[in-house]
C-alpha cells in the first residue's frame, strides 16, 4: 500500500517535471512570436492555466465545503483548505504575470476591468479564508467557519463577476473559448503549447493539493494523539 | 415567529435606553463624510459620483461598527448560548439580529443622507423615494451577509478585526450596484436607468439573505 502511493508520487512528479521541460520547449523554442504582440505574448501560457486552475481550486473548495457541512467528515474538509489554499498561490501567480503581460501591451501595470477586479476580489475572499482559519484554534468551528465562507464565496463569484462587468468593460477578446469553438481563435502550435501547459499545470494543482491533504491528516492525527495523550 | 418579535423587541429597547450603537454609527459616519471632503477638496467635479461614493463608504464602515457591536453584544454574558439553548429555531434568531441591524443602520442612513446632499451641494433628488428603495436593499444585503459573518468574526481570536476582511469583498456587487444607483439618481438621471443595479441588489439580496439564513446554524452550533 505504501509502495503503490509512494509509487504514486513518483509517477506524478516525472509528469510534471517532464510536463514543464516540454511546456518550456513549446513555447521558447516550438512556437512562433505572436504577430501583434511579439515576445510578450508568451507569458499567456503561463498566465491562462494559472487562472483557470484559480476557477477550479475555488470550485472544487467549494464543493468541499458544501460536502463538509453536510458530511461532517474532516476529509471534505481538508481538500477544502487545500485546494483553497493552493488556488490562493495560483490567484497570486495569476495578479503577478497579468501586471507583467499588461505593462508591455496596454502600458498600464493594472486597469479596472471586468476579470481583473473579479480575480482581485476573488484573491481578497481567499486570503480571508486564510486569514480566518489561522485565527480560530478549535480546528471543528475552524472548520464549519471556513466551509460556511467557502460557500458564500463560490455563490457570490458569478454574482461579483456580472456586477463588475456591468459596472466595466479591456480583457482581451477571449480566443480560446471564442464564440467559434474552443481554441478557433489560436494558430495550431500556439494552441498545442498552451495545451501542454494547462495539462502540466493542472497536474501540479493536484500534486499540491494532495500534499497538502496529506499534510491536514496528518495534523489532525497528531491533534488527537496530543489530546489522548494529555488525558493519560 | 415570536421568538423573533422577542429579540428584535429586546434589542430595540436596550438600543432606546442606551443609544449606544446609533449614535455612534451617525457621528462615525458623519466624521468619514468631513473627513473625505478634505480629501478630496472643495468643489470635486462630479459631485453626484462622488457624494454617492462617499456616502456608501460611509454606511459602509458605519454599518460594520454597528454589526461588530451587535454581535459582541450577544457573545458577552453568555446571552447567545442562552438564546440557543432555548428550543427557538436558529433561523429566527438569525432574522432577529438582522432585523435590529438593519433597523439601527437605516436609522443612520435618515441621518446621514440628507446631511450628504447639503455638505455636497446637491438637490434632492427627482425621485427620493427611489433612493430610499435604493438605501433600504443596499442595507439589507450588507445586514444580511454582515450579521452572519459577524457571528463568525466575533468568536475568533482578532474578533472585531476580521470582519471588515470577510464581509467588503463579499459585498463587491452590493456596493457596486448601490453607489451607481445612487449616483445616478442624485444626478437626476430617469429612474429606468436606476433598474438594472436595482435588480442586481434584489438578487443579491434574496440569493444572501437565504444562505445566511441557512448557514446561520452551522456558525452558532457549540
Amino acid at each position: 500500500m505504501r509502495e503503490r502511493s509512494s509509487l504514486l508520487w513518483a509517477f506524478g512528479t516525472i509528469l510534471v517535471a517532464s510536463g514543464f521541460v516540454w511546456s518550456l520547449y513549446l513555447v521558447f523554442i516550438s512556437t512562433g512570436l505572436d504577430r501583434v504582440l511579439g515576445f510578450s505574448q508568451k507569458i499567456f501560457y503561463f498566465h491562462v492555466p494559472c487562472a483557470w486552475i484559480t476557477y477550479l481550486a475555488f470550485v472544487v473548495s467549494g464543493f468541499g465545503s458544501v460536502a463538509y457541512l453536510l458530511r461532517r467528515t474532516s476529509a471534505w474538509d481538508h481538500l477544502a483548505y487545500a485546494s483553497l489554499e493552493v488556488g490562493t498561490v495560483f490567484t497570486t501567480l495569476v495578479l503577478v504575470t497579468g501586471p507583467l503581460w499588461a505593462r508591455s501591451t496596454w502600458g498600464a501595470y493594472w486597469v479596472w476591468d471586468a476579470r481583473l477586479t473579479t480575480t482581485l476580489v476573488l484573491w481578497l475572499i481567499e486570503i480571508a479564508y486564510l486569514l480566518l482559519r489561522a485565527f480560530l484554534e478549535e480546528p471543528g468551528k475552524a472548520a464549519r467557519y471556513s466551509a460556511v465562507l467557502g460557500l458564500l464565496g463560490l455563490i457570490d463569484i458569478p454574482i461579483i463577476h456580472y456586477s463588475v462587468v456591468l459596472w466595466r468593460g479591456m480583457h482581451p477578446d477571449p480566443v480560446v473559448m471564442s464564440r467559434k469553438g474552443f481554441g478557433s481563435g489560436l494558430p495550431g502550435d500556439f494552441l498545442m503549447a498552451l495545451i501542454v501547459s494547462l495539462a502540466t499545470f493542472t497536474v501540479l494543482y493536484v500534486m499540491l493539493v494532495a500534499v497538502r491533504f496529506r499534510l491536514e491528516t496528518v495534523r489532525e492525527r497528531v491533534r488527537f494523539l496530543r489530546q489522548q495523550a494529555l488525558a493519560r | 415567529m415570536r421568538v423573533f418579535w422577542a429579540i428584535l423587541w429586546k434589542d430595540v429597547r436596550q438600543e432606546w435606553r442606551r443609544r449606544e450603537l446609533v449614535v455612534v454609527m451617525a457621528v462615525f459616519s458623519l466624521v468619514v463624510l468631513v473627513m473625505f471632503n478634505f480629501a478630496l477638496g472643495i468643489r470635486p467635479d462630479r459631485p453626484a459620483e462622488v457624494a454617492a461614493a462617499v456616502l456608501w463608504i460611509a454606511i459602509t464602515f458605519a454599518g460594520t461598527l454597528g454589526l461588530n457591536r451587535s454581535l459582541a453584544l450577544e457573545r458577552d454574558d453568555q446571552c447567545l448560548r442562552a438564546l440557543l439553548l432555548s428550543p427557538a429555531d436558529r433561523s429566527w434568531i438569525y432574522l432577529a439580529k438582522a432585523a435590529g441591524n438593519l433597523l439601527f443602520l437605516l436609522v443612520v442612513e435618515l441621518i446621514v443622507c440628507p446631511l450628504t446632499l447639503v455638505l455636497f451641494n446637491l438637490d434632492v433628488p427627482l425621485h427620493p423615494g427611489w433612493l430610499a428603495v435604493v438605501c433600504l436593499l443596499g442595507s439589507l444585503g450588507f445586514v444580511s451577509v454582515g450579521t452572519l459573518l459577524a457571528g463568525m468574526a466575533t468568536s475568533t481570536r482578532m474578533r472585531d478585526w476580521l470582519l471588515p476582511l470577510l464581509l467588503f469583498p463579499i459585498q463587491v456587487p452590493v456596493l457596486i450596484s448601490a453607489v451607481r444607483a445612487t449616483a445616478l439618481l442624485l444626478a437626476m438621471r430617469p429612474a429606468d436607468e436606476v433598474s438594472l443595479w436595482l435588480e442586481l441588489l434584489v438578487a443579491f439580496d434574496l440569493v444572501f439573505l437565504a444562505v445566511s439564513i441557512l448557514s446561520f446554524e452551522y456558525v452558532v452550533e457549540e
